[in-house]
């Protein structure tokens, strides 16, 4: 059954959840034992994949600090789980106390643990909404009126655009995204790639799709174009621990060992 | 903290422990994921280094300071359990002789670093153990509400639908791709003259009139194909008395998540009224109203119609639809008025 919303009507708990498996991988517990099972089947297989997830956390806490320090001070975190550790509000509000931060996702789970954590942060609003209907999500995070889409704002796609398979056309997605978001504001984008990655790492991608939904792995052309004519800033579209790293020490000497690309753009037209 | 400055300025040696706080996160930061840069961690880390060296150096018994250091790790989130590890077993091994300068050899201290490290598992394992209950009653929590949520939002759409449903003036039936009636509407009964649990007993197919049967299964049957999502035709019902009953209808098709047929929905108006009153009016156009006998007009039509003209101007446009099965079995194909015949 769906809801008139498109999303679906009923909790399936028999299913491991996309938002849990990636909290157990982040050290958290706010998952069930269906979950742990299939992360551990996702380790077994590759090692490499916890690791490339703690790594797209990380990527995302290192573009925040970029955005921050160029002053964006709204947020809208599409696909953002369950807030376990190093949430964009705990970073941004950490930065800036008056930062305010729209968190989306489709998993309704996470969106009601959302809910419940951020009930006493009027800073903050959380929207159940699909990616792949970014007008619903534009209409209804204008209604909360936190964000003002007429000054620059982060729009955060962390790990959550390779949920999107290309008949449902992520570009159109992404530039109905990018068009309501005024000159200055910000894009981060980290996705999954099957560039540079050895078999089994791909195999591993693929057990993902026993979560609600499969991952579409992306070129880095292809994740480029999601960025559209926004300009990229340093250090591009790279393997993700290769953005801007806190130290050189941080970065894997033996060559890019995470599976997924990150990049950051910032709308550079003027108005009109 | 600024205690622990100002016996460290003696007996704890800074820059060793800025070093030991540096590796500590290195540590860390190779162990599991931390939300914090490997600045920011160090800088905790080296708070923690000096507070531990402050204990060491103490003679206060240990366990409530250094349980806090415990608690605190996983405070900041450094729960994988290799953390502990790490912090426990570098306690006797480096942390007196890299972070402790002339104290480093006062006796006593094995003792203590041995009480000192059980404390700080225990607190770190204390803490994770509360954090897990936390998050696990958060997670299921949220599964409640969320089911709760949806199941809300559930009987609220049922609730909306029923009140179309049952309030409508128009029809409206969900029958299986099979045919058989779901449910109907009070309107849809009260079309037909069966009650609405009379209704949820049979097959929509006995409904259908016999010269339009055979044209409702096929449109039936390609909505079910998927060769349309919905149709609008202009088709006769039977009632329950056996008369007949012209209708609007709409049929359209839900289907299950996965693509598959799952019901057929069809909203219908009566027409028969409408109808009736259009064939009036054709025959009045076309007929004398003394003799009843065809006038020139039909004449006419029926003439330019046989050359291939035009379609007769006096056709109406709901004729294209139920003259359709007529035209279908005129001899010759050809668009004709037969409809009034
Ligand atoms: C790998 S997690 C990323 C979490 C967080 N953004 C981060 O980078 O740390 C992906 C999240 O995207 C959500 N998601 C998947 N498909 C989605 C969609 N079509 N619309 C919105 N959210 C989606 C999942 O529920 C999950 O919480």
């Amino acid at each position: 059954m769906q809801k008139p919303d498109g999303l679906p009507a009923e909790i399936d708990l028999s299913r491991p959840s996309a938002a849990r498996v990636y909290d157990y991988f982040l050290g958290g517990a706010h998952n069930f034992e269906i979950d742990r099972q299939l992360a551990e089947q996702i380790a077994a297989m590759t090692p490499n994949l916890p690791a490339t997830m703690r790594a797209g956390r990380e990527f995302l806490r290192r573009a925040m600090r970029t955005l921050l320090d160029d002053g964006i001070d709204q947020f809208l975190d599409i696909g953002s789980g369950i807030p376990t550790v190093g949430n964009v509000h705990e970073v941004a509000q950490a930065a800036n106390p008056k930062a305010r931060v729209v968190y989306v996702d489709i998993d309704p789970v996470a969106v009601a643990h959302s809910r419940e954590l951020l009930a006493d942060n009027a800073l903050t609003g959380v929207i159940h909404a699909d990616l792949r209907d970014p007008e619903r999500i534009l209409s209804e995070a204008r209604a909360l009126e936190l964000l003002d889409f007429d000054r620059p704002l982060g729009i955060l796609l962390a790990g959550v655009v390779h949920f999107v398979p290309d008949v449902d056309r992520p570009g159109d997605i992404l530039a109905t995204l990018r068009a309501a978001a005024a000159p200055g504001s910000y894009l981060v984008i980290s996705h999954s790639t099957f560039e540079d990655q050895p078999q089994e790492m791909l195999d591993a991608q693929r057990l993902s799709a026993r979560t609600a939904t499969e991952i579409t792995l992306r070129s880095r052309v292809e994740i480029t174009g999601f960025f559209g004519d926004w300009t990229i800033v340093e250090p591009g579209v790279v393997h993700m621990e290769l953005w801007r790293p806190d130290s050189p020490s941080e970065t894997t000497a033996d060559g890019p060992r995470f599976g997924a690309f990150g990049g950051v753009a910032r709308n550079d037209q003027t108005v009109g | 903290m600024a205690a622990v400055g100002d016996s460290g300025g003696k007996s704890v040696d800074l820059a060793g422990a800025r070093r030991y706080a540096a590796d500590w996160a290195q540590a860390v930061h190779r162990l599991g994921f931390v939300p914090l840069s490997v600045a920011e961690t160090e800088e905790l880390l080296y708070a923690h280094t000096l507070r531990l060296a402050a204990v060491l150096l103490d003679t206060e018994a240990p366990a409530p300071a250094v349980e806090a250091v415990g608690r605190s790790l996983v405070d900041a989130h450094l729960t994988e359990p290799g953390v502990v590890e790490w912090s426990v077993r570098t306690l006797s091994d480096r942390f007196r002789t890299e972070v402790l300068a002339d104290a480093a050899g006062r006796p006593g201290l094995d003792a203590r670093i041995a009480a000192m490290q059980g404390a700080l598992a225990a607190g770190f394992a204390r803490a994770l153990r509360e954090r897990t209950f936390r998050q696990q009653e958060g997670i299921a929590r949220a599964m409640w509400q969320a089911r709760d949520d949806a199941e809300q939002a559930l009987r609220d759409s049922e609730a909306r639908f029923r009140a179309v449903f049952d309030g409508a003036a128009m029809g409206i039936g969900i029958a299986g791709v099979d045919g058989t009636i779901i449910d109907v509407n009070q309107a849809f009964a009260d079309m037909l003259g069966y009650s609405v649990d009379e209704l949820r007993q049979i097959n929509v197919a006995s409904l259908f009139h016999a010269d339009d049967a055979a044209g409702l299964w096929e449109l039936y049957q390609e909505l079910i194909e998927g060769k349309h999502d919905a149709v609008r035709v202009e088709k006769r019902y039977y009632r329950k008395d056996g008369s007949a009953v012209w209708t609007d209808l709409a049929v359209s098709l839900i289907r299950h998540d996965d693509g598959r047929p799952r019901f057929t929905v069809a909203v219908v108006e009566d027409i028969t009224e409408r109808y009736e009153l259009q064939q009036r009016l054709r025959f009045q156009a076309l007929h004398d109203p003394l003799t009843g006998l065809p006038n020139r007009t039909l004449f006419f039509d029926t003439l330019s119609s046989l050359v291939e003209l035009t379609d007769p101007p006096g056709s109406v446009s709901a004729s294209s639809t139920w003259t359709g099965s007529r035209r279908s079995t005129t001899a010759s194909g050809t668009p004709s008025v037969t409809g009034c015949s």
